[in-house]
């Protein structure tokens, strides 16, 4: 995750170093430790998974977990974003297909400026969150965020695939 | 000018593409969206930003315009109040800004230029007008084969908001500080600070905060974005870099202005700084 995290900088490094470029003749890109300040990068590292569960059992996933879904948020130093989770209530196979219920309790997400999931701030996923990603140069300028949540198949619950859409938004306030 | 900005993109866009190449065999999922906040005229009507597929599938993409703009809540907190039929005082520009393509594949490594088009009304008066451009993306899985087993996950399909500006004729900015009330403990500043827009767009600046001691140390210094459309009351909460030990006076200052790290100067409107100060003791 590291590695990415680097390359991703680079890539930003890259933006900023492009006016740079512009006054080159050699052609060759200038290293450049400038922050860049004109991308925003959300990216879900990760989806929630529940795995294969037993019928009649309900699963929970917690946020600290490797099953939970993480996404990870890159942008200008500082920058403040507000993250809002819109949450399903069932899964599904397919459309018009069978429904398996899925809940959120009041500490089934998390956030970490240092991305250390382990460390995270648990809330509830109902509630907006609004921080700022980490005043630091790339590719530490981020912040990132964990949801889990619980499954409850029914005893007579269907094979299949369930499965179901979670959205993150992410709105760069200019604050 | 227009020439110069175009290149400066192209090699934004270039810069962006070669980075994605070599982004694409390392990161899962994820679009890339730039720039973060974008910035029309009346002259040209037209603005675009890239999105960028970093990641090892393909991602459905769409982009909506909504109205909306940046306001404080009653805990001097920020959040963005989107309207989905804003009355007409409202300076929206949603209506009239169309993107294209508006849905779109965008293949893992790949980039998709959207260009933004303005037809504004007829008569539209001189000003700035305000809307969010909605990115969301969410990536084309295969179908998964099925067998006896029960299997749950849930798919996180992302959806990022920028602001957009649009100018036209002369703009300007100021803002007024109505109130700066600051507090002092042995750890941390709080500070509230009311500001109300002037001119006819919005003031995108920052704060800067810092508090001396009865010696006049330095006890920390601080500087965040703003972002003023109308109206706001924030709280600034920060811890000190030395703990306060006298019991005082301490001097709180704080300076508004045009200063902005993340934007291009060419974008940023400007106004004359705002500077208050206040002596308080500890808490």
């Amino acid at each position: 995750m590291r590695r990415a995290r680097l390359v991703l900088a680079g890539c930003l490094a890259a933006l900023v170093a492009a006016p740079a470029v512009r006054a080159q003749t050699t052609g060759t890109v200038p290293v450049t430790a400038t922050v860049d300040n004109t991308a925003l990068v959300v990216q879900p590292v990760s989806n929630l998974d529940f795995g294969t569960v037993t019928r009649g059992t309900p699963v929970t996933v917690n946020p600290r977990s490797a099953s939970a879904a993480y996404i990870d948020i890159q942008g200008a130093k500082n920058a403040q974003i507000v993250v809002t989770w819109t949450l399903p209530t069932t899964l599904s196979t397919g459309s018009g297909g069978v429904t398996m219920p899925i809940t959120f309790a009041n500490n089934s997400a998390c956030y970490n400026r240092n991305s250390n999931q382990a460390n995270c701030t648990r809330y509830n996923p109902v509630n907006s969150q609004t921080r700022r990603v980490r005043n630091q140069n790339p590719p530490n300028n981020n912040i990132g965020f964990w949801i889990g949540g619980t499954v409850s198949p029914s005893a007579t619950q269907k094979p299949g695939v369930y499965r179901g859409t979670i959205t993150l938004t992410a709105v760069y306030t200019g604050n | 000018m227009r020439a110069r900005s175009a290149l400066r993109f192209g090699i934004r866009a270039a810069a962006l593409a070669a980075a994605a190449a070599v982004l694409a065999p390392v990161i899962g999922d994820a679009v890339l969206v730039a720039p973060h906040a974008i910035f029309m005229n009346h002259r040209t009507r037209t603005g675009q930003m890239y999105l960028i597929n970093t990641g090892t599938l393909p991602e459905e993409v769409s982009v909506d315009l909504e109205y909306g703009y940046p306001a404080s809540d009653s805990e001097g907190g920020v959040y963005v109040r989107l309207v989905d039929h804003p009355d007409s005082s409202q300076p929206s520009a949603s209506s009239w800004i169309r993107a294209y393509p508006r849905r779109t594949v965008v293949a893992p490594g790949e980039r998709q230029l959207v260009r933004l088009l303005a037809e504004p009304p007829l008569g539209l008066p001189d000003g700035e007008y305000w809307s969010r451009v909605i990115v969301t993306s969410e990536q084309v899985r295969p179908a998964l084969a099925t067998d006896t087993s029960v299997r749950a996950g849930v798919n996180v399909q992302i959806r990022t908001i920028l602001s957009l500006q649009y100018r036209k004729g002369p703009v300007t900015t100021s803002v007024a500080m109505t109130e700066f009330r600051p507090e002092l403990t042995r750890d941390s500043l709080i500070a509230w600070v009311e500001l109300e827009r002037g001119g006819n767009a919005a003031y995108l600046g920052s704060v800067a905060l810092d508090v001396r001691d009865p010696q006049g140390r330095a006890l920390g210094n601080w500087t965040t974005p703003i972002a003023v459309y109308y109206h706001v009351r924030r709280r600034f909460a920060f811890a000190l870099d030395s703990a306060a030990t006298l019991s005082g006076p301490y001097a709180v200052r704080v300076r508004v202005s045009t200063d902005r790290e993340d934007l291009a100067a060419s974008d940023v409107l400007p106004a004359p700084p705002v500077v208050d100060s206040a002596v308080v003791q500890l808490h």
